[in-house]
């Protein structure tokens, strides 16, 4: 039987840097998601049509509304974003679609179950619908998936912004209860500025540390507050806003 | 990041129809044996298609409380099964404890396991109430193996696997795990997986010879089979292998990924993107088109999806496509959807220790479009070097995988 060394044979990157360059929070009853898709029509022309978005995930129309507002804030190059990378958060989607889709099949039996279920309310749906919308080529994956894994994308985005050397990575967040929400974060490698909201990814558990949480994150990126968490007690995530932005 | 120490794979866990480790797996790969059945745990009389590759019974590995094991969701049990015995198999098991151990899961949809389980149970519970909703079960399997590290459920759909293999790479290269467990596992055939995909026509209807129904390439392909099961894999830098004399199976040395960003479901008819994935995988390994032995492909039995597959291919590899091996193993694993690619690389690591290359059976007539170096019906006896894995899914996600024998 082989022998076991214990101790870690790899230098560890104890402390990773990322530009938070441009960020959106959007949240709405999701009574609204019909009437908010219409406007997704404009915004992605030629992306993504009609019928699509009829049979979206609401977690996906309110993701697609956030990145619209990202996207018009500015603050990136419009030119490099088809190589950005894309890591969704969604969390437990189509809830109310499989309860309809359950009652149908006990009534009705196999054939009543839509063809467009499972290619729009898996973990990868939303990052693939958002891929296609904002016509990304960078990777693109669904993270997570359950409430409380947050802390799941921001270690997927990070380990591809370092290792597969991405000119960006879209984080995405969402969920549908209470009420229908989605954060956007997009995130470069880090150019030391100061002028750069910032997130730091440091490999040493900090427990005493609130956990990641879209209510959290959400608050932070309202309020402009530096704010730190912890991640899977195996790190800590601390977000920092430029000097003059910080309350 | 430390991009000059290899990243070995040094055990696997796995449970699919065809076995469950890695030795008789891939002796049935080997042999061309088909694992692909008749459905019989569920009612099909109204289902399309009736055949899947099935998992018949997740036993709980050694270690484990069995009594706390039998009670857990079935994909739970098969997550716990893989990803126990990987360890056992690379010699971690009984030292977890003392090592920061990644834990990188392929999967999709793991409410709806439970949903459906309700759904279709025994009634008790109204299916997707939120008060029933459950932790995530790779917190749980996390849990329950005492590992202590980062963890990540990811999934790209049927690309998941690679996808999964990438980022266990680089959380060893950040130095962010000691060890890292990575694969896929799905526990798919079930009635609304079944009718899901049936009814978006995505599967063969040859009902009635199931091991002959997954048939890529071939002339006569109606669509994929569906299948579950597991594969994990331990991986780990060559320099803590090589200290603790480990048996290393192969390198897993690069990953390309890239997205269509075309459509949902259908591939787009132009492999551009899946091209640019191969390519990403073989710069990143330095590893010249010529330099390939074995190309396991992604080769569902799609009458789209093969076919643009086989052209890519052979824009990637120009005139050597016409000698190096191409075999897609879902002709007899049948499409193990977020598992398909970690069974995949496993094909890939048996052609190192075995010399040979398994076959596609059930390849009778070589679809004209489809045209590559096939390895039709029975195996090929060929030692290699260097194997390539292709997986491609829904959302556009593509995927390339270069493993290397050490």
């Amino acid at each position: 039987m082989a022998s076991i060394a214990l101790t870690s044979t790899r230098k560890s990157v104890s402390t990773l840097v990322a530009d938070l360059v441009t960020w959106s929070r959007f949240s709405a009853p999701l009574s609204d998601w019909a009437s908010l898709s219409e406007q997704l029509l404009i915004a992605y022309s030629g992306r993504v049509s009609k019928g699509i978005l009829k049979q979206a995930d609401e977690q996906s129309i309110l993701a697609l509304l956030a990145l619209q507002q990202a996207l018009n804030a500015g603050r990136i190059d419009r030119t490099l974003i088809p190589s950005w990378g894309l890591v969704s958060s969604p969390q437990i989607p189509g809830r109310q679609r499989l309860v309809d889709t359950f009652k149908q099949f006990r009534e009705k039996g196999a054939w009543s179950v839509s063809p467009h279920i499972i290619p729009n309310v898996s973990l990868h749906s939303q990052s693939g619908l958002i891929s296609q919308a904002l016509d990304l080529h960078g990777p693109n994956i669904g993270a997570g998936g359950m409430p409380g894994t947050e802390s799941e994308a921001i270690f997927a985005a990070l380990a591809w912004l370092e290792g597969e050397r991405l000119p960006g990575v879209w984080v995405v967040f969402t969920r549908s209860e209470p009420m229908g929400e989605a954060i956007v974060l997009g995130l470069c490698s880090s150019t030391n500025s100061l002028e750069k909201a910032q997130l730091t990814l440091t490999m040493n558990p900090a427990e005493s540390l609130p956990p990641l949480s879209i209510d959290s994150l959400g608050c932070a990126i309202d309020s402009h507050t530096s704010t730190e968490w912890n991640l899977m007690e195996s790190a800590s995530l601390l977000l920092t806003w430029p000097e003059g932005e910080n309350r | 990041m430390n991009l000059h120490d290899p990243t070995w794979i040094t055990g696997i866990g796995a449970l699919t129809s065809l076995g469950n480790s890695f030795d008789l797996i891939s002796k049935n790969l080997l042999t061309g044996h088909s694992g692909i059945q008749k459905i019989d745990h569920f009612d099909i009389t109204q289902h399309p298609s009736q055949i899947a590759s099935i998992v018949e019974h997740v036993s709980c590995p050694e270690g484990i409380s069995e009594e706390v094991f039998l009670k857990r969701p079935r994909l739970q049990q098969l997550m716990i099964y893989c990803c126990v015995r990987a360890l056992q198999d690379a010699g971690y098991w009984e030292v977890r404890d003392q090592l920061r151990i990644g834990l990188v899961m392929g999967t999709a949809s793991e409410w709806m396991w439970f949903w459906e389980d309700d759904a279709f149970g025994k009634g008790m519970v109204p299916p997707c109430a939120l008060e029933n909703d459950h932790l995530s079960i790779v917190s749980e399997v996390q849990q329950a193996l005492q590992l202590k590290g980062p963890r990540l459920t990811l999934s790209s759909a049927c690309a998941s696997g690679n996808f999964a293999l990438a980022q266990a790479k680089r959380w060893l290269e950040l130095g962010w795990v000691d060890v890292c467990l990575a694969g896929g596992c799905d526990a798919g055939v079930t009635p609304l997986t079944l009718a899901g995909f049936g009814n978006l026509r995505a599967l063969s209807r040859q009902n009635e010879k199931p091991q002959a129904a997954s048939r890529p390439f071939d002339k006569d392909r109606d669509g994929f089979v569906l299948g579950e099961g597991g594969v994990m894999f331990v991986l780990e830098s060559s320099t803590r292998a090589k200290k603790r004399s480990a048996r290393v199976l192969g390198e897993f040395v690069s990953c390309g990924l890239s997205s269509d960003a075309f459509h949902l479901v259908i591939p787009s008819s132009e492999p551009t993107q899946a091209v640019s994935a191969m390519r990403k995988a073989l710069k990143e390994a330095k590893i010249n088109p010529s330099e390939v032995d074995y190309i396991n492909a992604h080769g569902t039995s799609t009458p789209v999806g093969d076919a643009v597959e086989a052209k890519g291919i052979r824009e990637v590899f120009g005139e050597d496509a016409k000698r190096i091996p191409v075999s897609s193993t879902k002709s007899m694993t049948g499409h193990l959807l977020t598992a398909a690619a970690a069974i995949e690389a496993l094909a890939c690591l048996a052609t190192f220790e075995y010399g040979a290359i398994p076959p596609t059976i059930n390849l009778d007539q070589i679809d004209p479009e489809c045209n590559l170096c096939h390895v039709p019906h029975q195996s090929k006896e060929q030692r290699s070097r260097v194997a390539i894995s292709n997986s491609f899914g829904f959302g556009g996600s593509n995927s390339c995988a270069v493993f290397r024998a050490v």
